[in-house]
């Protein structure tokens, strides 16, 4: 009796007992939500210890919001409803991106939202919409207006709601900031938070906790720091070996260029079953005339900026301590690439992608970058699409044309975009082609449906490979090609049903690459072992990481 | 650059030195930030060996 008179007493027990009965319900509801949808807490040794702890320290952030709303809208159980939803979205959009791209949901995804035009055209291709989702939708905007329409609480009137909104206000603003209270709440060394090594730190910490500490550590927006006195002790360590190939670069002309980033291309040949040389021919023809071989890349199943961003910098994503999107992270753009370079050396360059410009960053990107123009979805006639997207046929097009456009030697960059995903469904594919593709026995019917989908626009990019080099080939002017592709594609039922002939995961296989060089075209291949370590690879893909094909 | 370092040091069968780890990483992280081309200057001789930003340049 005692206590409850004290609580009485107190600003709190001021406050109606059912304003602070409802607050609890609600935080109990939201810890609910958490455990039930967060991966973390799938997992029986989440159960077993600490798991109370961290579903509590994932719901403050939504705690906050709780309050802000309700001191918005006066009504908790709206404010309350308005937060779960919010809450469920959020892992809804995790569980998409784990199931497509087997990565969790990062801050930078939010940033989608800021321009969230492309997104939705894009992603929208991924979502299935059938009618008897209307109804559950229709019943929730319902339920909401029906909260919406009671009466707002007055005990949470004048200065309680302005003190509540302050509260709201100052959590989120310290929280958001990373304050000393909440990096003690969420203290990375304890709960095993590692930036560059984000799925597993989502595991330890939950998904909410790990979207803010990674804000934290990468939402800066800079290149991490260096250490001057490291690198400059390694290169005066090889200083002899680097002063004599420095002296001796070559001092060629400037042929034009091209870099064909081809989206989702993979060898086929890698899965059991599949024979080789089978798929790829045109890319398996060149590579006798050409440098080629297979490269480790930073992504899978989508992430095409992260492929993007490694050929463009000759920096791997891995030194930036856990960056994951580039362009939107990053805030400046500015940095040495492969356009800045060449265009300080008199090149034209030229981006071309048919997708939406602004998707990724890339409008504001490139022309930092160095890119003279780009080249996006707009430039290209809806009779193009070939499934969902551009035609690489379209590309090769364009790129040709960019060539010829201006006296200046050339450097284009180009990213395809007819192979993107989804692989489950493909509108507009002619059936009697997909019939006729060759596929192992061992995969059901629905795995052959995603696995035709894919061979099928993958013929596409490999056939416009040697129409683009037969193309290059008579022209005058010296040309450079290089042509890789930028992971691997989601293609779930295809990977468990046949497997690797290494035996490895789908993300660790790698992709195939290409540089052919139109005045040397018989030229011969030189594909030596290569690769990087597993902590630390600093090479641009097409040299460094390259491996000799099987 | 990197293909010379790549010669010199086996990136391929070993685990770095924690100096060659640190001295990798820092070397990105300094072409990123537009600062390779003066240390190498530094490094390797009074002299320039290289335009600014054209280290990794094909």
């Amino acid at each position: 009796m005692k206590l409850i008179r004290t609580i009485r007493q107190s600003p709190v027990g001021r406050l109606p007992l059912r304003m602070v009965l409802g607050l609890l319900i609600c935080v109990a509801l939201l810890m609910v939500m958490v455990d039930r949808l967060d991966p973390a807490f799938a997992a029986p040794a989440a159960r077993a210890g600490g798991g109370f702890g961290l579903v509590a320290i994932n719901t403050l952030p939504a705690l906050s919001l709780l309050l802000a709303l309700w001191a918005l809208t006066r009504r908790l159980a709206l404010a309350c409803w308005l937060t779960l939803l919010a809450v469920a979205g959020l892992y809804a959009a995790n569980a998409a991106k784990l199931h497509h791209l087997q990565t969790p949901l990062l801050p930078a995804d939010l940033r989608f939202l800021r321009e969230p035009g492309p997104a939705l055209e894009l992603f929208g291709h991924y979502v299935s919409f059938e009618l008897r989702h209307l109804l559950p939708m229709a019943a929730g905007v319902l339920f909401t207006l029906l909260l919406w329409n009671r009466p707002g609480q007055p005990g949470l009137a004048g200065w309680r709601r302005v003190a509540l909104g302050a509260l709201a206000a100052a959590a989120t603003v310290t929280m958001v900031a990373g304050s000393a209270p909440w990096k003690r709440v969420f203290d990375a060394r304890r709960l095993g938070f590692e930036p560059w090594a984000l799925a597993e730190s989502t595991t330890h910490v939950g998904l909410i906790g790990a979207l803010l500490m990674y804000h934290w550590e990468l939402g800066g927006g800079d290149v991490p720091r260096a250490d001057r006195d490291a690198a400059l002790g390694l290169l005066q360590e090889h200083g002899t070996a680097l002063r004599a190939r420095l002296a001796a670069l070559p001092a060629d002309g400037a042929p034009d260029i091209v870099v064909l980033q081809s989206e989702s291309l993979f060898d086929p040949a890698r899965l059991r079953d599949v024979p080789s040389g089978q798929f790829l021919r045109e890319y398996h023809r060149l590579r006798k005339r050409a440098k080629a071989g297979e490269m480790t890349v930073p992504t899978f199943g989508g992430g095409t900026i992260r492929t993007e961003f490694e050929v463009l910098t000759g920096v791997p994503l891995d030194t930036l301590g856990g960056l994951q999107y580039p362009w939107l992270e990053l805030h400046r753009h500015d940095l040495p690439n492969l356009a800045s370079i060449l265009s300080r050396q008199g090149y034209r360059t030229t981006a071309i992608h048919p997708n939406s410009a602004a998707f990724w960053n890339r409008s504001k990107a490139y022309p930092a970058l160095g890119f003279e123009q780009f080249i996006d979805v707009g430039a290209f006639s809806k009779d193009d699409i070939v499934g969902l997207f551009t035609s690489d046929a379209a590309l090769t097009d364009r790129i040709l044309a960019e060539l010829d456009a201006d006296q200046r030697p050339q450097f284009v960059f180009a990213i395809s975009m007819e192979n993107h995903g989804p692989f489950d469904w493909r509108p507009g594919l002619d059936a009697g082609r997909l019939e006729r593709l060759s596929m192992p026995e061992r995969l059901d019917e629905g795995g052959r449906y995603w696995f035709g989908n894919y061979l099928y626009l993958l013929e596409d990019a490999d056939r416009e490979l040697g129409r683009l080099v037969d193309s290059l080939k008579q022209r005058k002017r010296r040309t450079l090609v290089l042509f890789y592709g930028d992971h691997l594609p989601a293609l779930p039922p295809v990977y468990h049903q046949l497997g690797f002939d290494d035996e490895r995961d789908a993300q660790q296989q790698t992709v195939p690459w290409l540089l052919y060089d139109s005045a040397r075209p018989r030229r011969s291949v030189s594909t030596r072992a290569a690769g990087c370590c597993r902590r630390c690879c600093w090479t641009p893909p097409a040299s460094a990481t390259s491996r000799t094909s099987r | 650059m990197i293909d010379t370092l790549r010669a010199q040091i086996d990136l391929d069968d070993r685990e770095l030195a924690e100096a060659e780890y640190d001295g990798l990483l820092a070397l990105a992280r300094l072409q990123l930030r537009g600062e390779l081309p003066s240390l190498l200057d530094e490094a390797l001789a009074s002299e320039p060996v290289v335009e600014p930003n054209e280290a990794l340049a094909p």
